[in-house]
């Protein structure tokens, strides 16, 4: 039996010409080595006069399926189509998306892989700047992530570190989520009581779980999403909301034991340390692979270059005062108290993989000198004075 | 990218309501479509009708709880009157020394 899985890749759009056509671009780049991969255009009859036909002409033009239906059906409805349509078609596997997103190339080949780490898996979703509580944190990430060459960088780096490794979650974000196509039999489709959208994927979810189950964030690939702008200006969101609160009284309702259940989960599941996980494995790489500069100043304001990595630290060198920062990700460099400014100098060398490019001295503390010493590097002459009063 | 079913054929004038026959697109996917929607046509229905009975079913247990509330205060309004006439009885001093004497308790 052939290991080539064959996975039907549902767009939903709604409106969206400023960022539609790059995820369409996008998709179109995915690498088609390992598995057979199919998008699928799902237009949820938008209502910009003209948008759908200019759609329909570019996915015309880039050899991808697209359907515009009749009427409109809502985020719950149109999500049912991709499955259904991977189901009646023969797929093996579905990817749900966003249109708001950049997918990396190696998106099917780790989701994939995520989804056969255990037959048990009903759901996996991407790893991303903006998946809700699993987000990985950065500092504008439209500015810093939104291009697809630091998305393909981030989720090959990301693999590497983590390759088919999944941690499991009390909910799905259907933004990015790969569901096995056995999976729509057993548990369903998204419940059109929704309505237009929100918390149909959370209720999928908690279905697929009380059947005994998993839901699944990939650590192994990485996919950016800008974020809901379209779903206020549509409508689907009151302005200033974050989620329909009819629909979340309908999961409390079905489900009384989620939100705690999701307090416990940030708490206790390990959140932060996959975050920190994940933000060490992508600087660590980054400075390895572009070299690094080393910027020794008490303000942290002193804005280094985000494409450049860089590690900061504090003049004084204390305990946790050393973190490298690469597009908006911040990675804490592990420190001891009592760390000698060797020491210091060596945890620095071993997590750049080598010496610094080049150390932007902004201030001096009482152990800066031996800092630098240690590092290997001479202070720049520039005389100059403390920046902090 | 593998090959997808696309349909070549040319694309027919575009109303606008974009509907998807007029883009020339997918027998399959409106089918899918048309099937789907009647099942949720149905479901809708039948979720509406499950609504209304626990809806009116809800509205009977409110009416009858609402009367029994009512009837309990009304009993409670009774015996607070009552209470206050006899107080103000010329009796009620004697009838309390008796009480206190039969419990063995002081005032």
């Amino acid at each position: 039996m052939s290991d080539r899985a064959r996975v039907l890749l549902a767009i939903t759009v709604y409106n969206g010409r400023d960022f539609v056509p790059d995820a369409i671009r996008s998709a179109t780049r995915i690498d088609t080595s390992n598995h057979d991969v199919d998008v699928l255009v799902l237009d949820d009859h938008s209502p910009e006069p003209g948008w759908s036909e200019d759609l329909g002409s570019l996915c015309a033009k880039l050899g991808v399926r697209y359907y515009c239906t009749p009427r409109n059906l809502g985020i719950p409805r149109n999500v049912n189509l991709g499955l259904l349509a991977a189901q009646a078609e023969g797929y093996s596997h579905v990817i749900i998306a966003n249109s708001d997103v950049l997918f990396p190339a190696n998106l099917v080949d780790a989701m994939v892989a995520a989804c056969a780490a255990d037959d048990r898996i009903a759901s996996v979703t991407a790893w991303s700047n903006n998946s809700s509580i699993y987000s990985i944190p950065s500092d504008d990430p439209v500015t810093h992530l939104g291009r697809q060459d630091r998305v393909d960088w981030l989720s090959t780096t990301l693999n590497d570190r983590f390759g088919a490794t999944v941690f499991d979650a009390p909910a799905g974000i259907s933004f990015c989520i790969m569901i096995p196509a056995w999976a729509i039999a057993q548990v369903g489709l998204m419940d059109p009581v929704f309505g237009r959208g929100y918390c149909e994927e959370t209720d999928w979810s908690r279905r697929s779980l009380k059947l005994g189950f998993r839901c699944t964030i990939a650590q192994g690939v990485f996919v950016y999403h800008a974020g809901k702008g379209s779903n206020e200006s549509a409508g689907l969101l009151r302005p200033g909301a974050t989620t329909v609160d009819e629909h979340e009284l309908i999961i409390d309702m079905r489900y009384p034991e989620f939100r705690e259940e999701v307090g416990r989960y940030v708490v206790n599941g390990g959140l932060e340390r996959r975050h920190a996980e994940a933000t060490t494995a992508i600087c660590r790489a980054a400075a390895r692979e572009l070299g690094y500069s080393i910027e020794v100043g008490y303000l942290t304001g002193s804005t280094p270059k985000p494409d450049v990595p860089t590690v900061v630290v504090d003049p004084a060198a204390t305990a946790s005062a050393m973190s490298c920062q690469y597009l908006g990700f911040t990675a804490e460099l592990d420190t001891a108290d009592g760390d000698e400014e060797a020491d210091l100098a060596a945890r620095i060398h071993e997590f750049g993989g080598g010496a610094p490019s080049g150390v932007n001295l902004l201030e001096r503390g009482p152990r800066t000198q031996h800092l630098l010493d240690a590092l290997g590097v001479t202070a720049p002459g520039r005389a100059t004075y403390p920046l902090r009063v | 990218m593998t090959e997808n079913s696309t349909s070549t054929e040319p694309r027919a004038a575009v109303s606008a309501n974009g509907a998807s026959v007029e883009h020339g697109a997918d027998a399959s996917l409106d089918r899918l479509n048309l099937e789907q929607a009647l099942l949720d046509f149905e479901l809708a229905n039948r979720r509406v009708v499950d609504l209304a009975r626990r809806v009116s079913s809800l509205h009977q247990e409110l009416l009858a709880t609402r009367t029994e509330l009512a009837q309990l205060k009304l009993q409670r309004s009774a015996g607070g009157r009552l209470e206050a006439r006899l107080r103000a009885s010329r009796l009620f001093p004697l009838a309390r020394r008796v009480v206190w004497m039969v419990r063995g308790t002081r005032p």
